[in-house]
């Protein structure tokens, strides 16, 4: 059947349901150590803001938590640096020429 | 020096737990702490990290860091309440209660006793199932609605029999009444989809609505709910979803349930 949509927890867990249930539910009891997870709607706000940052995550359906966020900010990173240095250098030749002149 | 992460507490189970797994730290190996009558699955963790700014930075920020833990934190609780025909009744416990050492633990659980047993009643013999509705087609939704809805039609009459210049005008006040409309039925069928499993249910839960974001769907959620069922009523809530599913896809809509689930929605205290 194609339209049956059961699953069982123990085998079909998707990201939504873990996170929902983990950072929302469960019972706070008086640990000496709370580590405090942003709750689900910061979370959201969080991923929009990602999406929104990477243009082929836009396309809705690409799961963020599969693109690392500091993969997919590196190259951008490495492109300013080249751009940087040879700015530098056409810099550096530039100023050379002057001082020939 | 090593403090305990503590997942979850369920009644004694002398000898099991499924499977040997890492604990959150991917390192300290999930282990079984039995106090009076219960027990509490737990982890060792290095207090200093757990303790540190960094740490609790990243569980403000760092999404992969989050998601990482959350996963290992629910996989911990799903095993130790065990599959298929064995489930034990546990009390899961929000992510990131950690414990000094075992005394400090056990102080708590002795205050907390009563209270978890409470719990521990409260749930027995019950299941936690979830369920979760998606609005497929819009337009088909929209095109049923209009079809039928009696306030929409009486206007479109109305209308028919105005002259032209006055109609115009009619028709911007029509878009209206029609966006006004949808909302209402689309409340109307995720209250009576709510109420339907409801019956089913001992308890019941309505759960914040996801984003897409978060659910990597395309179709909005338009309800997410969670339920309390006694285990001899869980083939009826099953039919009973299978059914509505039928019945909502005419409309456009889709629904999705899951479960047996750890009891996160029921267990607070």
């Amino acid at each position: 059947m194609t339209t049956q949509k059961m699953m069982h927890a123990t085998e079909a867990t998707n990201l939504a349901d873990i996170l929902e249930r983990v950072l929302d539910k469960g019972i706070v009891i008086a640990g000496d150590i709370k580590i405090q997870i942003a709750d689900i709607d910061l979370l959201t706000i969080k991923i929009r803001l990602l999406v929104a940052s990477v243009d082929k995550a836009m396309e809705m359906g690409i799961n963020w938590w599969q693109s690392d966020s500091y993969l997919t900010s590196k190259p951008k990173e490495a492109e300013l640096e080249l751009e940087n240095k040879m700015l530098k250098e056409r810099l550096d030749r530039l100023e050379t020429r002057i001082k020939a002149e | 020096m090593g403090g305990l992460y503590l997942y979850c507490l369920r009644e004694s189970a002398p000898g099991y737990l499924a499977a040997s797994i890492k604990g959150i730290d991917g390192n300290g190996e999930v282990f079984v702490l039995p106090f009076r009558d219960l027990e509490a699955i737990v982890s060792e963790v290095a207090l200093e990290a757990f303790a540190s700014e960094e740490i609790q930075r990243k569980a403000q920020e760092d999404l992969n860091w989050i998601k990482e833990k959350a996963v290992a934190h629910a996989r911990v609780v799903q095993e130790a309440m065990g599959r298929d025909h064995i489930l034990l009744d546990l009390i899961p416990m929000k992510f990131g209660t950690i414990f000094k050492d075992r005394t400090r633990l056990e102080e708590v659980l002795e205050k907390d006793y009563l209270r978890i047993r409470e719990v521990l009643e409260r749930i027995r013999g019950k299941q936690e199932w979830t369920v979760k509705v998606y609005l497929k087609e819009r337009r088909k939704f929209e095109q049923v609605i209009k079809e039928k809805n009696e306030t929409i039609k009486e206007r479109e009459r109305e209308i028919a029999d105005l002259p032209e210049g006055m109609a115009f005008f009619m028709e911007e006040e029509l878009k209206e009444v029609i966006s006004e409309e949808i909302y209402k039925e689309l409340n109307n069928i995720i209250e009576g989809l709510f109420e339907d499993l409801k019956k089913q249910a001992i308890a019941s839960v309505k759960n914040k609505i996801l984003g897409k974001e978060l659910t990597g769907r395309q179709e909005p959620m338009v309800l997410n709910v969670a339920y309390l069922i006694q285990e001899e009523k869980i083939k009826d809530f099953n039919k009973e979803a299978q059914r509505l599913n039928q019945e909502i896809q005419a409309n456009g809509f889709y629904l999705e349930y899951s479960g047996p689930w750890p009891a996160y929605n029921f267990t607070t205290y």
